[in-house]
C-alpha cells in the first residue's frame, strides 16, 4: 500500500489496553475495529501489543502451531544453505511491490550443493532406469555363470557359449528399459521432446556401456580353447545386434525388433549345430577371423545409417 | 531512514530491520516478525472470514510469501504490507470457496477507487466522528465499505470477497458513503469531513 | 512468457478410433488462454482427447494445431512439445528418484537450459507444497503427494499448455482445493485443459466448460451458465436434499438431452 516511499504521519496515539482486548475477542463494534486496524498497519508498537492479546486468547494454541509449522517449512525451502543471502536477494530486484499482489517465488539458483547433486545424478538419469535391476543382475550373472561353469565343471564350452549369449545381452538391456510395456515413464516420455529417440540411444549406450566391459572382462578370465575366438569378439556383433534392434524398433516397436533380434540371432547360433556333436553352437564361423568381424562392422554402420534416416519415426505418434 | 521514522516508535524500524533479515533467510527473523504480526492478523482475518480454516491457511500462506519475498519489500509500513498480503489471500481464497453461481470469467480490472473519497473517511476515523457515523449505516452498506476503504481492494477484489456482483459494491459504496455524509452532517453540522481538507 | 506466441489450441475434425469404438467423433474444439474444464462420464474420450492434445496419440484424422504449430510437422510438433505440459491418468515414476531428481529428470527431458533446471525444480517443488519432502524417495510418498509430484513435473517448464488428466484423483478436499487455486494461477498466463469428473473442480476452478459425452461435444459455455441450466430444469428447488448443486444439476440436464438427441450415442 504505502509503497511511493512517503513516510507515514507518526501516529499520535497508541491502543489503550481495553479496545486491544476487545478487538482480540472479536467483540470490538465495527468503527473501532476500523480505526485500530488501520492504526496497527502502521505501528509496530501496537501490532506487538494487540498480536499479543490475540494469542492470549482462544487463537492462541493455533498460532504457536503455525508458528511452528511455519518455522519447520521454511527451514527445509531452499535458500537455506545460502548464508549470504545473495541468490535470494538478486532473484528478487526488480519485483514489483506496489500492488504486493501475492507475488511469486523469485528466480532462485538452486543451492550450491543441490546443483552438485543434480550434475552427478544427471548420468544416473540416463543410467539409473535404463539399467533395470533385473537386466543388471542378468549382466552379472551371465559373466559369473560363465566363469564358474569354465573353473568348476571345468569345461572348455564356457568360452563359446559366452560368446553366443554376450552379443544378445544389450538388445535385452534396450528392450527392458524403454517402450510403453516395460518403461513406467513412457507415456510422458512420449509427450516430450527429449523422450524418444535421444533417450533410446542413451539407454543403449548404457546398456553397452555396462555389458561391454563385464562380459569381455569375464571371457578374458576364462581358459583359452583351441579354435574358439578371443573374448572380444563379441563386440561388433553385439554393437550391430544393438544397431539393428533400434534400426527395426522403427518400424515394428523397441521389444518386437529386440524379440526378432534376438530371437535370429539364437537361430543363427543353434540351428546349424543340432545334429553337430558336442558342443551345439555355431558361433566360430560367426565371429572369428577378419571376414565376419568386418561384415559385423559394415552391418553396424549401416544399421546406424538407417536409424539415422529412420529418425523421425521415433517421435511419431502412436496409432491407435 | 531512520529519520524519516516517527520518532518514539523503534518498532517501526524494527520491522524494516526484521524483514531485511528475513530476505537474507534468517528464519529468526521471521519468528519475531510472526510473533508482532500474526495475532493482529488472524483477528482481522477472522472478522472477514468465519470459517477458521481459511484463515489458519491464508495466515500461513501469507508469512510463507513474506519469507520468499521479503526481499522485495521497499520500507514502507510492514504491517500495511503483510495486509496487503493477506487479504488478496483471503479473496482469491473466497474465490475458490464461493460456488460457482458466477461465472468466473476473466473481467477487467477496475480503476482503482478514487482514493480522495476513502482518504477523508480514513482520516476522519481517529476522531471518533466517522466512527459514530458508521453506527447508524447498515451492515451491508459497511461491509463494502470496509472492503474498499479500510482493506484497500479494488470493487471486483471486494465483490469476489463478499459474494456479490461487482455492481452491487459499487452502488452500495455510493450509498455507504452518501449516508456516511448525511450522518457526519447531522452529527457535525458545522464541518464536512467528506468535503473539505482532512 | 512463452504463452504469447499462439498460446492457443485449435482442433478441426478430430476424430480418434481405436478399434471398433470411436473416440472421439469429428470434434471441433479450441482453447485459449484459462483454465479449461473437460466433463463427462467415463468412456466419453476425455483421455483420448487429451492424449491428442498431449502429442501422445495421432489423430485418426482431423487437424490439431497446438500453440501455433500443426502436430503433424515434426518440427511444430518438438516445438510445441518443449511448452507443454501433460499429467497423465495413470503417472508412472522410478520409484528410486527423489522428488528432486524426477523432477529434474523431466526437465532434462523437456530440453530446459540446464543451468535453469535445479532453480526451476525447487521452485515447482515448494509451488505444489512438497518443498519439505524434495529429496525425499519418491516412493516413500503418499498417493496424493504422488499425484502431486505429478503435477509439479507437468508444471517445471512453465507449459504455455498444461494438460491434466483426473489431476484430482488421490487428493484430500484440502489439497483439491490448494491445486484448484494453483490451477486458476497457472490459468492466467496459460492454457489449462483439465478433465475430470468432478463436477466440483469444474465449478470452482474453471472459466470453461466443455462437456463431452459419447465422442462428441456436448456443451461448451462457462460454469456459470451450465448451473443456469441446472437452475432452470428444477425451479423453485432450492436445496436439494441429495446435496447436489445447480452446476451438478446442470451437468446432468446437458447430458440427458444430448443423449435424447443422439440415441445411438449411448451404444
Amino acid at each position: 500500500m504505502n509503497t511511493h516511499g512517503t513516510p507515514p504521519p507518526p501516529p499520535s496515539w497508541h491502543v489503550p489496553p481495553d479496545p486491544a482486548a476487545r478487538y482480540a475477542a472479536g467483540t470490538a463494534p465495527e468503527p473501532d475495529a476500523w480505526s485500530l486496524e488501520k492504526h496497527v498497519e502502521a505501528c509496530g508498537t501496537c501490532a506487538g501489543r494487540v498480536s499479543e492479546a490475540v494469542r492470549a486468547g482462544a487463537a492462541g494454541p493455533e498460532l504457536a502451531l503455525g508458528r511452528a509449522e511455519l518455522l519447520r517449512l521454511v527451514e527445509s525451502l531452499p535458500g537455506r544453505a545460502d548464508p549470504t543471502g545473495m541468490a535470494r536477494a538478486a532473484g528478487t530486484t526488480g519485483a514489483p511491490v506496489s500492488t504486493a499482489r501475492a507475488p511469486r517465488a523469485p528466480a532462485k539458483a538452486g543451492s550450491p550443493a543441490a546443483q552438485r547433486r543434480l550434475r552427478t545424478h544427471r548420468l544416473l538419469w540416463a543410467l539409473g532406469p535404463a539399467l533395470r535391476l533385473g537386466w543388471v543382475v542378468g549382466v552379472l550373472l551371465v559373466a559369473l555363470g560363465a566363469v564358474l561353469l569354465a573353473y568348476g565343471a571345468g569345461q572348455a564350452v564356457a568360452r563359446p557359449l559366452l560368446l553366443a549369449v554376450a552379443p544378445v545381452v544389450p538388445v535385452a538391456g534396450v528392450a527392458a528399459s524403454y517402450g510403453r510395456h516395460t518403461d513406467p515413464l513412457h507415456e510422458l516420455h512420449a509427450s516430450m521432446p527429449g523422450g524418444n529417440l535421444r533417450l533410446l540411444l542413451r539407454r543403449t549406450a548404457c546398456a553397452l556401456g555396462l555389458s561391454m566391459p563385464v562380459l569381455t572382462a569375464a571371457g578374458a578370465v576364462l581358459p583359452a580353447a583351441e579354435g574358439v575366438p578371443g573374448a572380444a569378439a563379441w563386440l561388433l556383433p553385439g554393437l550391430a545386434l544393438a544397431l539393428g534392434a533400434l534400426a527395426l524398433g522403427s518400424w515394428i516397436g523397441c521389444r518386437r525388433a529386440s524379440a526378432v533380434v534376438g530371437g535370429g540371432w539364437a537361430l543363427a547360433v543353434t540351428a546349424p549345430a543340432l545334429g553337430e556333436e558336442g558342443l551345439p553352437l555355431h558361433i566360430t564361423p560367426y565371429i572369428d577371423a577378419f571376414a565376419p568381424q568386418a561384415s559385423w562392422a559394415a552391418a553396424a554402420v549401416v544399421c546406424a545409417g538407417l536409424l539415422t534416416v529412420r529418425r523421425t519415426f521415433f517421435d511419431r505418434m502412436e496409432r491407435a | 531512514m531512520r529519520l524519516l521514522r516517527p520518532a518514539g516508535d523503534p518498532e517501526a524500524e524494527d520491522d524494516a530491520a526484521l524483514l531485511r533479515a528475513v530476505a537474507r533467510g534468517d528464519s529468526a527473523a521471521l519468528g519475531t516478525l510472526h510473533d508482532r504480526h500474526a495475532g493482529w492478523l488472524h483477528a482481522r482475518l477472522t472478522r472477514r472470514c468465519p470459517d477458521p480454516e481459511t484463515v489458519r491457511d491464508v495466515l500461513q500462506d501469507t508469512f510463507v510469501t513474506v519469507w520468499r519475498t521479503a526481499a522485495s519489500h521497499r520500507g514502507g509500513e510492514a504491517g500495511g504490507w503483510l495486509w496487503v498480503i493477506a487479504v488478496r489471500r483471503l479473496v482469491d481464497a473466497q474465490r475458490v470457496r464461493s460456488r460457482a453461481d458466477r461465472a468466473l470469467r476473466a473481467e477487467p480490472a477496475p480503476p482503482t477507487p478514487s482514493p480522495s473519497a476513502e482518504e477523508h473517511v480514513l482520516a476522519g476515523l481517529e476522531f471518533g466522528d466517522v466512527g459514530a457515523a458508521l453506527d447508524r449505516i447498515s451492515p451491508e452498506l459497511r461491509e463494502v465499505l470496509r472492503a474498499t476503504v479500510v482493506d484497500g481492494l479494488t470493487t471486483l477484489e471486494a465483490s469476489r470477497l463478499l459474494g456479490i456482483p461487482e455492481g452491487t459494491v459499487k452502488t452500495r459504496a455510493a450509498r455507504a458513503r452518501r449516508e456516511l455524509r448525511t450522518a457526519l452532517a447531522q452529527l457535525t453540522p458545522e464541518s464536512d469531513p467528506l468535503g473539505g481538507t482532512a | 512468457m512463452s504463452s504469447d506466441k499462439g498460446g492457443g489450441v485449435t482442433v478441426s475434425g478430430l476424430t480418434v478410433r481405436h478399434r471398433r469404438t470411436l473416440a472421439l467423433d469429428a470434434v471441433d474444439l479450441d482453447f485459449a488462454p484459462g483454465v479449461h474444464g473437460l466433463l463427462g462420464p467415463n468412456g466419453a474420450g476425455k483421455t483420448s482427447l487429451i492424449r491428442v492434445l498431449a502429442t501422445v496419440a495421432a489423430p485418426t484424422a482431423g487437424r490439431v494445431s497446438l500453440l501455433g504449430g500443426d502436430i503433424s510437422n515434426h518440427r511444430e510438433r518438438t516445438e510445441a512439445r518443449r511448452r507443454l505440459g501433460y499429467l497423465p491418468q495413470e503417472f508412472g515414476y522410478y520409484p528410486g528418484f527423489t522428488v528432486r531428481e524426477f523432477v529434474a529428470y523431466v526437465a532434462w527431458l523437456k530440453e530446459m537450459p540446464a543451468a535453469s533446471v535445479p532453480g526451476a525444480v525447487e521452485r515447482v517443488v515448494e509451488r505444489v507444497g512438497l518443498a519439505d519432502r524434495i529429496d525425499a524417495k519418491v516412493k516413500s510418498l503418499s498417493g496424493g503427494m504422488i499425484r502431486r509430484v505429478g503435477i509439479a513435473q507437468a508444471l517445471v517448464n512453465d507449459p504455455a499448455l498444461l494438460l491434466l488428466d483426473e489431476p484430482t484423483a488421490g487428493l484430500d478436499p484440502e489439497q483439491r482445493f490448494e491445486f484448484r487455486a494453483l490451477l486458476r494461477d497457472v490459468g492466467t498466463a496459460s492454457t489449462v485443459i483439465v478433465s475430470t469428473h468432478l463436477v466440483e473442480d469444474v465449478a470452482t476452478a474453471c472459466t470453461e466448460v466443455t462437456l463431452l459425452d459419447a465422442g462428441r461435444v456436448a456443451y461448451r459455455g462457462t460454469p456459470g451458465e451450465l448451473s443456469a441450466l441446472g437452475d432452470e430444469r428444477r425451479p423453485g428447488q432450492e436445496a436439494d436434499p441429495l446435496g447436489d448443486n445447480p452446476i451438478e444439476r446442470g451437468y446432468t440436464t446437458v447430458l440427458r438431452s444430448h443423449r435424447q438427441l443422439l440415441p445411438e450415442a449411448r451404444r
